[in-house]
């Protein structure tokens, strides 16, 4: 590619103008008809706890009970899915490496059902968080072991292992809705949950997902150096005093939160983490510094649109997000899967 | 004050198979040491576990007469720089910033390059003849050139110690010579370099201390001869440890090794014959 460190800053300005387009399209678009002008009135009153009465009581409760925090959770969870797509293709010296493709998304949601059947997810919002955390630890636990068991394993190794968890998780996640259905009201809850998306999201759920994608973003920002010189491998990062293991091993605390943290809230997106990273990789050069703001925004920019997309266009059918991202994800990671295979000629 | 780096009683196995046992070593200031053996003998587990890369089951290598095994990875990286053997680079990564990598150890995680720092960096690429590739991106360079980034690297560092595992098998025979060369000026300064080497006529010609390492009798791997080259570079070594016969020339202080032939392939031409 191209030196192109000049242009960085108005990549980031391009990157924050779309992201803000689409937040306010977002807004405005629905099935409600609510003018922009009214919007703003409501948007003001809210921020400013002003109450002046311009608008109806029914439009400010859609405005900042259903569209508001539907952006909110759209923008945190696609920045949420990047970010970790980003510190995994990273950590694992491999651009096919994502929450999706590996297997955690899968871990998480197996979770969220465990959560739901067990009937945890009544006494407690934050029980379906914490069982997808362990449920996206334990499967990346396992890829990491079989990926790093000796040195550096090869890109095949790697996605097989994820696609063997996956299989794994999904069937299990099968398992636990064919057992509940005896009991219907468990089984609604899993079903609906299993749909994922962003219809029906509240407050509640920003502030389950908005805290932990926050400060994991300022972790991560801690170690973007320390992503650069693992990029190159594990013993010039160790002769530049990296201290490997410690670093991996909280690498992966963090990533795994925040896939816990989305999948909980939006369950699994594909493609994101794995797209999103790699566009942005060929854009900006391999840099963390850059990369990690720019996959915060690009993973923001890519949900809020897939969303933005579907609403607009089919409205009247329901359907799910993970359809959107994964009919434009998978036929580019076809493409670079194929691309791979030319450039090192196996697999 | 205590030697930069030694190590007493190393045992290192992988799987239940002894690899090295009964490793000791001192290496002093200015001191320019060749690791040689044959392959698979060992040089490059040596080397990383003089850096603690690896895990010893006994004995301890100790940094200015500290256990490394208690130093964080940071502060071992202010004395030891390491260029590994096999280096890929496949990311769009700039000389410049690759370089820039070698002053991680001295700079917090938020913190830019000093002036003081871009001075070191671009010392280290002029000398080792990489400053006009400096903007070109590393995935785009030849195999030695990437071999003199990484070197450039660990000049970066400005550890008093070096590693360096086959620093010059990439090379061609003009930046093989400029770099031991270069090594060898370093050493002059007062630091240490310990370089595991395969061409040993030019380890017999750069180097002051040669280590070889070799199977024993019973089996294990450990350290055959330590000494000056003439001293360590005998026929007796070259054909019990290399497998092969040469005529040992010495000049002054100076040996060199010609008419080398590999024994094991002429024995089999004469047990054919036989």
């Amino acid at each position: 590619m191209f030196n192109n460190s000049r242009f960085i800053p108005y990549i980031f300005l391009l990157l924050a103008v779309l992201l803000f387009t689409l937040a306010i399209s977002s807004i405005l678009k629905g099935p409600a008809d609510i003018s922009g002008l009214q919007i703003g009135d409501i948007l003001k009153d809210a921020l400013f706890n002003i109450d002046n009465k311009n608008s109806i009581d029914w439009q400010q409760s859609i405005i900042l009970d259903i569209r508001l925090p539907r952006i909110i959770i759209a923008i945190f969870a696609g920045a949420s899915l990047a970010l970790c797509g980003l510190v995994m293709q990273g950590m694992f010296r491999n651009p096919l490496a994502s929450p999706s493709v590996l297997g955690v998304s899968s871990g998480a949601s197996l979770g969220a059902v465990v959560a739901i059947y067990l009937g945890a997810s009544l006494f407690s919002p934050w029980a379906i968080p914490l069982f997808a955390f362990i449920g996206a630890g334990i499967s990346l636990s396992i890829v990491y072991r079989i990926a790093s068991s000796r040195g550096q394993t090869s890109i095949a190794t790697l996605l097989l292992s994820g696609v063997a968890i996956s299989a794994l998780n999904v069937a299990a996640i099968s398992l636990l809705l064919a057992i509940s259905l005896s009991n219907w009201d468990v089984a609604r809850m899993i079903i609906y949950w299993t749909m994922g998306g962003l219809d029906g999201r509240t407050w509640d759920h920003v502030l389950i997902i908005l805290p932990i994608v926050l400060s994991g973003f300022v972790f991560l920002l801690f170690y973007s150096k320390q992503l650069d010189l693992m990029l190159l491998g594990e013993q010039h990062a160790l002769s530049v005093g990296v201290d490997v293991p410690r670093a991996r091993r909280n690498l992966l605390i963090i990533s795994t939160a925040m896939v816990g943290a989305s999948v909980s809230v939006v369950g699994g997106i594909g493609f994101i983490g794995l797209v999103v990273p790699h566009i942005l990789r060929l854009i900006l050069g391999p840099s963390h510094r850059y990369l990690l703001p720019a996959s915060l925004l690009g993973g923001a920019i890519a949900l809020l649109s897939a969303d933005l997309f579907l609403n607009t266009l089919f409205s009247d059918q329901a359907i799910p997000l993970g359809v959107v991202t994964a009919a434009l994800g998978a036929p580019f990671f076809l493409f670079l899967l194929v691309k791979q295979r030319f450039a090192t000629g196996n697999l | 004050m205590p030697a930069p780096l030694t190590c007493e009683n190393l045992h290192f196995s992988f799987d239940k198979k002894p690899l090295l046992t009964d490793i000791n070593l001192s290496f002093q200031k200015g001191e320019f040491v060749g690791l040689i053996g044959a392959n698979g003998a060992g040089k490059s587990t040596l080397l990383q576990l003089l850096l603690g890369l690896l895990k010893t089951q006994s004995g301890k290598v100790l940094l200015q007469g500290v256990d490394i095994s208690k130093i964080k990875r940071r502060d071992i990286a202010k004395q030891l720089a390491f260029v590994p053997q096999s280096i890929e680079l496949p990311y769009a990564f700039s000389v410049q910033q690759i370089v820039a990598m070698g002053r991680n150890p001295y700079l917090g995680a938020f913190e830019l390059e000093t002036a003081f720092d871009k001075k070191l960096i671009e010392e280290a690429m002029q000398k080792t003849d990489i400053f006009h590739l400096q903007q070109r991106l590393v995935n785009t360079l030849s195999g030695g050139e990437k071999q003199r980034v990484i070197i450039a690297r660990a000049l970066a560092q400005q550890s008093p110690t070096l590693l360096l595992d086959e620093p010059i098998a990439s090379l061609d025979i003009c930046h093989q010579l400029e770099t031991l060369q270069l090594i060898k000026s370093l050493t002059q300064t007062g630091k240490v370099a310990i370089t595991a080497l395969h061409d040993l006529n030019l380890a017999a010609r750069y180097c002051d201390r040669l280590i070889l390492i070799g199977k024993r009798q019973d089996g294990t791997t450990t350290i055959i001869s330590d000494g000056a080259p003439k001293q360590v570079l005998t026929t007796e070594n070259l054909k019990k440890y290399f497998s092969i016969e040469a005529n040992i020339f010495q000049q002054d202080d100076k040996i060199q090794l010609n008419n080398i032939y590999p024994i094991a392939k002429n024995q089999k031409q004469e047990s054919k014959k036989t």
